[in-house]
């Protein structure tokens, strides 16, 4: 495991409720998460899973630093979410996230990449790295604007752990991809967890949760229906789902026929 | 304090608009000397009643040259028309929009001045009402050019277009005297401007000044220049030498030469 | 990887530059930059038409003057434009987010947004000030300089730049707490126009408000143009400061608001 502090916790969430007071016009108050409570150990891949609406971006976008909460609090490897020393050790994927259209991937990596402090020729390098990773390299000069929604996910997957990042936050990671780069993307997750980076993402997606979590949250309407282990929440039918469906199977091998 | 308690009242929004209103508070002297910039601002509440989007279009910053051409042309329209509430109108637009060219304002007063009375007046009338109308109007277009020159106080053109206006509108010699003296005294003034101050000190009978005032010009007259009239200058500097007991009659045959 | 250096005035200076840059990037090459530069390039062009227009301006000063007017109209809209597009393209699809979610402060990144709009704006003014005198050197086949001193049309390009640079301060001002686009770019020109005739509003009752606003009409680089010399240097320096505090006490109140907003 990467993280060695005296801390225990990669993440600490504590009656975290965000509630919002509604404006002047548009939408009214309402509640997002409420009472949320949560620990993850560093090295664990935590899968927060629940239909829309049910809070899961929220509790990611919190952690990022993006949110405040409205009572409870949110930690980061003892340090708030939103602080420096926090957000130096985060990497944050939105959900849908888009570029601007009039960018390549490698300006915009190079700027994710200075911004993390990367400068000269390590800057090239990881940025090089990440492209090689994400299977962008050769369109690594074209304009974002022609690129596919998948192409885009892998770009942002990319900006997220470019600074190699000890908790990684992933909303809804798989969101475009297709079974290839879904794929891709869970041995990327199963691979940093190995490297002892603490992994959170969401997902309405059930299939494949549970082979690929340490833990699972159920999410629903902002509040935590159930949390644990796949084993404590399955039972006997954890780890029953293969890594690739039958129908995933056929898919991979026409396609890869076809590459 | 009532400022500042609608601020309080209205939230984050209204402390934020407070901060504002305390920075621009701050920076009220500083505006205030700046007013007097390099130029000189549209007197936008000269536009009112009478203003289009292309005036508008002037006043918030940009092709104030070409809207104000474009509204003399629209004066000159009104001129053919010999429509004297249009022209007014127009001239007083032109100048609003843009009160920077001299051409405008020199022209406008002209035209207030000259035409307007004519066109106003029934040409039946007596002379007594044709002459009163005349005056008015030359009363009036010395007031539209007193406030030209407010933008333009060394410019010896303006003296001496409210001399022309004394002169010939209003009749008074002692102002239209006064106003070719300031244009003769200020650099850049044609020669006659001091010329004609000489000649209306004479037919105002003030003989001594004027030969006094045409002695002190005469040596900054080039000789070499017809526009100077050198020779003109030192013939009347004679004429009052020689017959100061005449200084009060008119010129020969009834003439002023300038 | 390397040693991070996120603390420190030079760490934020490095980021507020890297931002800066990015935002550029990004801006110039939006259809929209392209748009109004060509259009207002050609616009000054083809001043040389709207000649007949000329009363009693000296030629040279009128085809300035129209080039100005063309740089002002069509740089605010630009200034206000670019600033709400940028700023809501990168909220609202989670661009901003990305970058939110590493060490940076928000007003790093907001001063970054409005560096990077005014280097956009400078490269606007620079383009169709060349345009313009291009015009004028064409118009007598030298520069006219018995009319219209170089220096003083440089001047006025400056004096218009500032200008951009604060609607673009006030944009992002607007910005900050606008939850879309078109209500920020709305709100934004409406404040232009309330600043352009700021002199005007009420010293008493409920129009005072307005002029918590700065005089724009003090940042005319026509007048400057009309002034016909180059201003003096109390002039500069007080027109300079006047523009410097606006600029700082619009990017702190942003700041502020933006540090406050949840993305």
């Amino acid at each position: 495991m990467k993280w060695n502090g005296a801390n225990p916790w990669a993440v600490e969430i504590d009656g975290f409720a965000k509630r919002y007071p509604g404006g002047w016009w548009g939408a009214g108050p309402g509640t997002a998460v409420e009472g949320l409570t949560l620990r993850l150990a560093p090295g664990q891949v935590l899968g927060i899973l629940g239909p829309n609406g049910s809070g899961k971006s929220t509790v990611l976008k919190a952690l990022a630093g993006l949110i405040r909460p409205s009572t409870g609090s949110c930690c980061v490897f003892g340090h708030p979410a939103g602080s420096d020393a926090a957000r130096t050790r985060v990497g944050y994927l939105p959900e849908a996230p888009r570029f601007s259209p009039h960018l390549t991937s490698r300006e915009v990596l190079a700027f994710c990449a200075g911004l993390s402090a990367f400068t000269g020729f390590h800057r090239e390098m990881r940025v090089q790295q990440l492209l090689h990773w994400s299977g962008l390299e050769e369109v690594a000069d074209r304009r974002i604007g022609g690129f596919s929604k998948g192409m885009v996910q892998r770009l942002a997957v990319a900006q997220a752990i470019l600074h190699d990042p000890d908790l990684v936050l992933l909303d809804e990671p798989a969101d475009g991809l297709d079974p290839v780069a879904r794929l891709g993307l869970e041995r990327l997750l199963c691979d940093l967890a190995a490297h002892g980076r603490t992994i959170i993402f969401t997902s309405h997606l059930l299939a494949r949760a549970e082979a690929i979590c340490d833990r699972i949250a159920l999410l629903g309407a902002g509040r935590l229906l159930a949390e644990g282990t796949p084993g404590e929440l399955l039972g006997d039918d954890a780890f029953a789902a293969p890594e690739v469906t039958p129908l995933e199977r056929l898919y991979l091998d026409r396609f890869a026929a076809h590459a | 304090m009532s400022f500042i308690a609608a601020s309080v009242r209205l939230g984050g929004t209204g402390v934020r608009l407070l901060v504002l209103a305390v920075g621009a508070t701050c920076l009220r002297p500083l505006e205030r000397q700046l007013t007097t910039g390099p130029g000189t601002a549209v007197p936008v509440r000269a536009l009112a009643g009478v203003a289009g989007p292309g005036e508008l279009l002037a006043v918030l910053g940009g092709f104030r040259a070409a809207v104000a051409g474009g509204c003399w042309l629209e004066a000159n329209l009104a001129w053919e028309r010999r429509d004297p509430a249009a022209t007014r109108a127009l001239i007083e637009l032109t100048v609003a929009v843009d009160g920077r060219p001299l051409y405008f304002w020199l022209n406008g007063a002209r035209t207030l001045a000259y035409d307007l009375p004519v066109w106003t007046t029934d040409p039946a009338a007596p002379a007594a009402v044709r002459s009163r109308a005349r005056v008015a109007a030359a009363e009036g277009a010395l007031a539209f050019l007193a406030r030209g020159q407010s933008g333009h106080e060394d410019d010896p053109a303006f003296w001496i277009e409210r001399g022309n206006l004394h002169l010939r509108g209003t009749g008074n010699l002692e102002e239209a005297a006064r106003c070719y003296r300031e244009a003769a005294l200020r650099p850049g003034a044609p020669y006659y401007a001091a010329r004609i101050h000489g000649e209306l000190l004479r037919l105002l009978g003030r003989r001594e000044e004027a030969l006094a005032w045409l002695r002190g010009i005469l040596p900054t007259l080039p000789a070499g220049d017809a526009a100077a009239a050198r020779d003109l200058v030192m013939a009347r500097i004679r004429s009052l030498e020689a017959a100061p007991g005449t200084a009060n009659d008119p010129p020969p045959g009834g003439r002023r030469s300038f | 990887m390397p040693e991070p250096a996120h603390h420190g005035g030079r760490a934020a200076w490095r980021r507020t530059v890297l931002v800066a840059r990015h935002t550029l990037t990004i801006a110039f090459r939006l259809r929209l930059a392209l748009l109004l530069g060509l259009t207002g390039a050609g616009l000054i062009a083809g001043s040389w038409e709207l000649q007949a227009f000329n009363f009693g301006q000296v030629e040279v000063k009128f085809l300035g003057d129209l080039g100005l007017g063309v740089i002002g109209w069509l740089g605010s809209l630009l200034a206000v434009l670019a600033t709400t597009h940028l700023f809501f393209d990168a909220i609202s699809h989670g661009a901003a987010q990305m970058v939110l979610a590493r060490p940076i402060r928000r007003w790093e990144y907001v001063c970054g947004i409005h560096a990077g709009i005014a280097a956009l704006l400078a490269g606007f003014v620079a383009l169709l000030s060349a345009v313009l005198a291009a015009v004028l050197v064409a118009r007598g086949g030298a520069w006219p300089g018995e009319h219209l001193r170089l220096a003083v049309l440089l001047q006025a390009a400056a004096v218009a730049w500032l200008k951009l640079v604060l609607i673009a301060a006030m944009s992002l001002f607007v910005c900050s707490f606008a939850q879309s686009a078109l209500f920020a770019s709305c709100a934004s020109l409406m404040l232009v126009l309330v600043a352009q005739l700021r002199r005007f509003a009420p010293e008493h009752g409920v129009g005072q408000w307005l002029r918590v606003w700065p005089d724009l009409g003090l940042l005319d680089p026509g007048e400057v143009l009309a002034g016909g010399r180059v201003a003096g240097i109390r002039w500069v320096a007080g027109i300079t400061l006047y523009w410097a505090a606006y600029v700082a006490l619009f990017d702190a109140l942003t700041s502020h608001v933006f540090h406050r907003r949840e993305c």
